[in-house]
């Protein structure tokens, strides 16, 4: 009995020596609470991928970090909606994805936590954001209430943007030279009509909210030397303008009415949709339209169904009447797109560990590439997905990237703060198939990377942070001017009034208030650099 | 001899208006028509456009990526509001009409009152939603039942209904002995099967396209109806602008997000679509007793 007892004894002095051990063992450093905690967040999930509970990602930060990351996904569809209502009844998660409006509507209110009270705590976020001074405009009285999406660079990386998508095997066709001027562009396109007049020369679609001829000039006008609405002009070194009232803003209707004359416009341009567009790309209709080079590269291989030959390829960025060289990419870092800790969670604390992980270099790469050894390699710092993975999801053709990410959880489309475009990348030239076709793919992306004339469109049009007075103000006069403004683009672009007209829409728009528009985007602008 | 005028004149008037009503329901029917082809179309068929009465390239890729995903989860989620949410429905709607249609209820015309005025005004989205939360409903199926278990316009149907039941044949019931329950579920409801035939329907077509309530009150995914997913892929999945990935071979565009709107659309419509016919038989009868006799 009594060697029972002491044999007893042992036994669970020895369970209790292993729990410890195993207490100790399982408490790395990298845990951010001793007890696992579960973080709820929030973002909105885009049908294309589906954000899944029990995603790789998941478990490694759970094994990383001891945090059961809950995400919760509303359809894209309503998320406005849904995060309205959240925020009315101050019922929100512990980190929420909103736009920049929304911080700047509420954050005065003190429904999310200032995050630079917590700069010390946040060594990785505000790092990034020290670094780059123009993400000071994403803050409230000085103070940064969101976390900005931001871009981390890779060696795959690639840049694209509205460029000028053209059917290059046309020009090879009739033996004409790449067009370098958008006077060129113009000659081009009317020696192809000619040859084929059934060709349309150039066209164009209707995108989310907007009209498609405001969509068409916010892909032309920056090119053609102004801009559809407020921005900065590098070459004019102007400060804050409203582009269409101002002279320069002629140059681009000139332009459009040019090939309007010579019926190089789409007929339907001011009445497209996307649909209409991507037949007419992808049934050879058209010669040219100035878009997403991604998009328009898709339509290659509807193209070589009719003729192998057929194929858009991008044309380096035009110089325009005004001796300019310059397009926009699309911007990298994201500012209108943030993440913010609602005051009112009762994680707080953790809630900002975790935030700030997310923009470590660790937790980039778990939210972007999942985890090393399994999803990825990591070899002398060039991290690249396992082939199996990338094969297993080449089958699934154009959806692979947005499967892939969704079964590991990664990508821009997931709650990812700070992504990097690694997989998008690493699959797009996996599904070129052979070595030869990811050279030749990789070349076109090169040069575009490389094009001189492409600018960070955020550079331009990322818009200071306004006060609620400001805000109000402005919003009132934007109504008022566009009203005045883009009821008669139309009008200008088909010839219906002479060019020479215009400056009366200028005056107006002017009188309207797009002056005092401009100011108070200088005035704030000035302000939140502390001038 | 008046009868065979009118014959031939009834005669031209019936080609007539049976050739008017079928081009009626060729219009009706071409667009879920135009849906179904585009959504057993090859991909890139539908991006060249011009698909408009044969379906090109068929493939039924588009339906295996529809099953592939979380499609049966979502269906089964939408059955079950739908059926059970459409029981408490009919019951409760049962319960509050009975008692206003009886003439011997005390203080009927007040209770009729109040429940007219939620006809006109409602709480309004926040105060509701706070509601809910409080009654811990958040994130269960009730959040989507019990909060409209009640349609008053339904039920004001079911009461006028119930209330062309003649008093006399009740007060027998009750001579034998039946008490209210007995007489609600032997008499009333049995006399009244075309208009709650007709409440079936409009409850659970109702329940099965209602999206903005699981919207605001479910967080977890696995409880999404249908109608969630759908929205979805017609309003939200338009192509993400910013990324696009260049794929090579025209097998990879078997399914595009056209051709699985299409099917979705198809999937979502089909089984009401079933059901209609069989219900439909009491459906104008049932709105009629309700409204006529009211």
């Amino acid at each position: 009995m009594k060697q029972r007892s002491i044999l007893a004894l042992l036994l669970t002095a020895m369970m209790l020596m292993s729990m410890v051990s195993f207490a100790d063992a399982e408490t790395p450093s990298t845990y951010l609470s001793e007890t696992p905690v579960t973080l709820r967040v929030m973002r909105d999930e885009n049908p294309n991928q589906p954000i899944k509970a029990d995603t790789l990602k998941i478990k490694t930060i759970k094994e990383l970090l001891n945090v059961d990351l809950v995400i919760e996904a509303p359809p894209k569809a309503s998320y406005t909606d849904k995060k309205s209502v959240l925020i009315a009844t101050d019922d929100m998660p512990d980190i929420m994805y909103v736009d920049f409006a929304d911080v700047q509507a509420y954050a005065r209110d003190g429904l999310f936590v200032n995050l630079s009270e917590h700069r010390d705590e946040m060594p990785h976020l505000f790092a990034l954001l020290d670094a780059n001074p123009s993400l000071g405009m994403a803050t409230v009285d000085g103070q940064f209430y969101s976390a900005p999406t931001l871009y981390r660079t890779n060696p795959d990386a690639t840049l694209s943007g509205q460029l000028v998508n053209f059917r290059t095997d046309l020009l090879e066709k009739y033996n004409l030279p790449t067009p370098t001027t958008w006077d060129e562009l113009y000659d081009v396109m009317l020696a192809i009509k000619e040859k084929e007049p059934n060709l349309i020369g150039m066209t164009n679609r209707k995108a989310g909210n907007t009209t498609a001829t405001r969509k068409l000039l916010d892909c032309v006008a920056f090119p053609l030397g102004s801009y559809s609405t407020m921005y900065r002009d590098p070459d004019l070194n102007s400060g804050w303008i409203y582009g269409p009232a101002h002279e320069n803003f002629k140059e681009v209707l000139k332009y459009l009415n040019k090939l309007w004359a010579a019926g190089l416009m789409d007929p339907d341009y001011a009445s497209m949709t996307k649909d209409l567009w991507q037949e007419k790309l992808s049934s050879g209709q058209a010669m040219c339209t100035i878009d997403n080079d991604g998009v328009v590269r898709n339509f290659n291989v509807a193209l070589a169904t009719i003729d192998p030959s057929y194929k858009f390829g991008v044309i380096p960025t035009l110089t325009n009447s005004l001796g300019q060289t310059r397009n926009t990419s699309y911007a990298n870092d994201r500012p209108g797109n943030a993440f913010v800790i609602p005051a009112s969670s009762e994680n707080v604390d953790l809630a900002i560990k975790f935030l700030d992980w997310c923009y470590s270099e660790e937790g980039t790469d778990v939210n972007n590439l999942g985890k090393e050894g399994v999803s990825y390699d990591n070899v002398d710092g060039v991290k690249t997905f396992k082939e199996e993975i990338l094969a297993k999801y080449a089958a699934n053709g154009s959806n692979a990237i947005y499967d892939m990410s969704s079964d590991l959880g990664i990508g821009l489309l997931e709650f990812t703060p700070r992504y990097d475009t690694t997989p998008d990348n690493q699959v797009a030239l996996y599904l070129q198939g052979s070595d030869e076709a990811r050279e030749a793919y990789r070349e076109v992306t090169r040069s575009i990377l490389n094009d001189p004339g492409l600018i960070d469109v955020s550079t331009i049009t990322t818009a200071p942070p306004l006060n609620a007075e400001q805000t109000e103000r402005y919003n009132e006069l934007l109504i008022a001017v566009e009203n005045i403004v883009w009821q008669e683009i139309d009008k200008y672009i088909t010839g219906q009034e002479p060019i020479e007209n215009y400056d009366k829409v200028i005056e107006a728009a002017k009188a309207a208030g797009a002056t005092e528009m401009e100011e108070i985007y200088n005035a704030a602008w000035d302000t939140a650099l502390g001038k | 001899m008046k009868i065979k005028e009118g014959g031939v004149s009834r005669t031209v008037f019936q080609i007539f208006n049976y050739c008017f009503l079928f081009l009626l329901m060729l219009v009706c029917l071409y667009p879920l028509y135009l849906q179904f082809i585009t959504s057993i179309s090859h991909g890139l068929e539908v991006m060249k456009g011009g698909i408009t009465l044969i379906p090109r390239n068929l493939t039924l890729q588009t339906y295996t990526t529809l099953v592939r995903g979380e499609l049966f989860m979502y269906m089964k989620n939408t059955v079950v509001y739908t059926v059970v949410g459409t029981l408490v429905n009919l019951m409760m709607s049962c319960l509050c009409a009975y008692p206003l249609a009886r003439r011997t209820f005390s203080g009927r015309k007040f209770f009729t009152a109040m429940v007219t005025v939620t006809l006109f005004f409602s709480g309004g989205m926040i105060p509701m939603y706070l509601t809910v939360r409080s009654f811990g409903m958040m994130d269960t199926m009730w959040a989507l039942i019990l909060p409209g278990a009640i349609s008053t316009y339904n039920m004001i149907i079911i009461r006028t209904a119930f209330q062309s039941i003649p008093e006399s044949l009740i007060e027998s019931a009750q001579l034998d002995g039946a008490n209210d329950v007995i007489v609600l579920f032997r008499i009333v409801i049995p006399l009244s099967k075309a208009t709650l035939a007709t409440m079936l329907l409009f409850y659970s077509v109702t329940h099965w396209n209602s999206y903005f309530d699981a919207m605001l009150y479910l967080n977890k995914k696995e409880l999404y109806p249908l109608q969630i997913m759908l929205r979805n892929m017609l309003i939200g999945g338009l192509f993400n602008e910013e990324t696009a990935i260049a794929g090579v071979s025209a097998d990879s565009f078997a399914v595009t997000d056209a051709t699985l709107r299409s099917a979705a659309i198809i999937v979502t419509t089909l089984p009401i679509l079933i059901v209609y016919p069989f219900v439909q038989r009491y459906f104008v009868k049932g709105v009629m007793i309700g409204s006529v006799k009211g």
